[in-house]
């Protein structure tokens, strides 16, 4: 959901000011909370969102010469912290392989009932992002419906045309959803154990 | 299905459930949103599927968001 403070922060994005190096470090820090999200819904983990958050910031920095201002920072920000992510990914398949055995399942047996259902929506969610996604689909889902960027917003980051937003983040939700619904997976939060027939999507 | 009443206007249902994230995003062009209203309007299989779509933008909309453990920029400008 869009907050006062996110457009006060998507107002000032056009500001030129930002291209003056005085004004940057106040521009970047209030970003902060948002890369930190962004790059927890690619991870599904705090510690890796912790790790690629500050691996943006490094990288955007380095990289602070070369904001011309063309695109939003929020845009070059989200930019960097999905390239962090792809490549760090790229290391780790060499290394690892994602099971299901990994998936942390928390022990929720001694909270209120309302908030057991909130946290299995949440593990649902995520879940689903994670492990039963396309990479393309996961990230033009995480940029539309959670952090709610526009769509020429998101063709700028992910570097695509305006048409393949359209068309991605309509297959997306189709395939949210009916993994969700048709595949079994819906069921997946009553035991945390997923029983889809598509079993883990190694990344 | 091709409803009837609008003539060479009307969109299939194919047509209008290809439309639907750009619907309910309000990305489409007034014409073109009012001949998808229009059709949802008399269609219940595609209203079921906009329902569908509808809660699951509900349900993804429901995603926690965390707070950053500290402050990333923190000596950054002195590296």
């Amino acid at each position: 959901m869009n907050t006062n403070k996110d457009k006060a922060i998507s107002d000032k994005n056009s500001v030129p000011c930002i291209l003056q190096a005085s004004c940057l470090e106040e521009e970047l820090s209030l970003h902060q909370r948002y890369v930190f999200n962004l790059a927890y819904h690619l991870c599904n983990d705090i510690d890796d969102a912790d790790d690629l958050t500050q691996e943006t910031f490094l990288k955007a920095f380095e990289h602070l010469p070369d904001f011309r201002g063309e695109a939003s920072i929020r845009t070059w920000l989200g930019r960097i912290t999905i390239n962090a992510f792809l490549s760090k990914k790229r290391k780790l398949v060499r290394h690892k392989t994602i099971s299901l055995e990994i998936i942390p399942v928390p022990d929720w047996s001694a909270n209120p009932e309302r908030v057991i259902i909130r946290r299995e929506l949440q593990w649902c969610i995520r879940h689903v992002l994670q492990h039963h996604l396309r990479e393309e689909h996961k990230h033009v889902l995480i940029l539309r419906d959670l952090h709610h960027f526009g769509y020429d917003e998101i063709a700028d980051t992910l570097c695509i045309s305006l048409s393949a937003v359209k068309s991605r983040i309509h297959r997306a939700r189709k395939a949210f959803r009916d993994h969700l619904v048709k595949t079994g997976c819906a069921e997946l939060v009553k035991d945390y154990t997923c029983c889809c027939r598509e079993g883990v999507r190694e990344i | 299905m091709l409803l009837q009443g609008g003539g060479a206007r009307n969109l299939t249902c194919q047509q209008v459930r290809s439309l639907l994230s750009l619907y309910l995003d309000q990305e489409l062009s007034e014409p073109r949103r009012k001949m998808v209203s229009s059709h949802l309007k008399q269609c219940p299989s595609c209203r079921a599927e906009e329902r569908s779509l509808t809660k699951t933008l509900l349900l993804i909309h429901a995603a926690e968001t965390v707070e950053p453990p500290r402050n990333y920029l923190n000596n950054k400008r002195s590296d």
